[in-house]
């Protein structure tokens, strides 16, 4: 595969391989590892012909994301480098995280519900059933309480 | 066929990984998604209201300036949030929390009965027979008169392990 190809799928899947460790691992230095180490795994396996449905190319980062997460969460360490190349195009700088206090502010124009539900879901990593029992409704109520809150987060954070 | 919006919250919180394959494909998803991410890092990276152990001892190695001060329920307890630290960290201690399923605390204002904030399953200490609170200084613009409401669930239902009256004095004009 010419460099050029190789940096055009860096770019390409460089953002959604840190998305999944973002949401396997939960950490960023541990997701930017988790890219460095699934393209190089990619390319290797791509300049070794061990790539047998080039079309279906995506499902395969799927995998190796799948696979080295796997590790990394059995391990409960970071993940390593499988390969000694360099990537042909550098990974991406994570993005400006959201200021605290900006949440913080934007939380409180949610009613007291909307926020523990928030707050419980991704902080606590509680399930709709459990979130249920503990606000007395039901895990369907609390999905459209969630979605509902997450939308008005995002608006009120992007100043729309 | 992009993945909805609904969809996209619920996998993020943990529901629904059936989307993933899609989520490889579409760009239009994949930018959607991170939006999303965005703001999960954002709760998940914040100092929750109510800390374990675990979490407190992770946050002296972020090396975080934090002072500590121990609480007695029943007893009315004034706190200054000194200039310099980062987190106060409030030991709500000598309660029975024996037998707890679950642990509530209830954050009210005294003069006005107003709930601010409940932390459902807060984590607790049941040996130690505390629950900490991790007070933080971008907290200043509650209300000052602040009472912590600690409450256990168990088979036979709720009961207020104990009421902690904590009045707060921020350093530096806030209040």
């Amino acid at each position: 595969m010419a460099s050029e190809s190789e940096a055009e799928l860096c770019r390409k899947f460089a953002p959604r391989i840190r998305l999944y460790g973002l949401k396997h691992l939960r950490d960023e230095e541990r997701a930017r590892d988790l890219v460095q180490s699934v393209l190089l795994t990619v390319l290797v396996a791509l300049r070794e012909g061990r790539v047998e449905d080039l079309e279906r190319l995506d499902r395969f980062v799927l995998g190796v994301c799948r696979n080295l997460a796997h590790k990394s969460r059995a391990a409960d360490r970071r993940v390593e480098p499988v390969a000694e190349i360099d990537l042909p195009a550098p990974a991406p700088a994570p993005e400006d995280p959201l200021d605290h206090e900006a949440l913080l502010r934007c939380l409180q124009a949610l009613d007291l519900r909307s926020r523990s539900v928030l707050h419980l879901s991704f902080a606590r990593d509680k399930s709709a059933d459990e979130i249920a029992g503990a606000l007395e409704t039901t895990a369907g109520n609390v999905r459209v309480i969630r979605h509902r809150a997450v939308a008005q987060l995002r608006r009120c954070v992007e100043g729309r | 066929m992009h993945v909805g919006w609904e969809q996209l919250v619920d996998y993020w919180a943990g529901e629904g990984d059936l989307v993933e394959e899609h989520l490889f494909e579409c760009d239009a998803c994949a930018a959607e998604s991170t939006r999303v991410a965005r703001i999960v890092a954002a709760m998940r990276s914040a100092i929750p209201p109510v800390v374990s152990a675990e979490e407190l001892s992770a946050l002296r190695g972020r090396g975080l300036a934090i002072a500590e001060n121990d609480f007695a329920p029943g007893v009315r307890q004034e706190v200054e949030f000194p200039d310099g630290v980062d987190l106060l960290i409030h030991h709500l201690g000598g309660l029975d929390l024996g037998g707890a399923e679950r642990v509530d605390v209830i954050v009210r204002v005294e003069s006005t009965g107003d709930v601010l904030w409940t932390e459902h399953f807060a984590p607790f200490d049941s040996a130690r027979g505390e629950v900490l609170i991790a007070c933080q200084r971008h907290f200043a613009f509650m209300p000052p008169d602040i009472v912590f409401d600690v409450r256990t669930i168990d088979g036979s239902g709720a009961r207020t392990a104990g009421t902690f009256v904590i009045p707060h004095h921020f350093s530096g004009g806030s209040r």
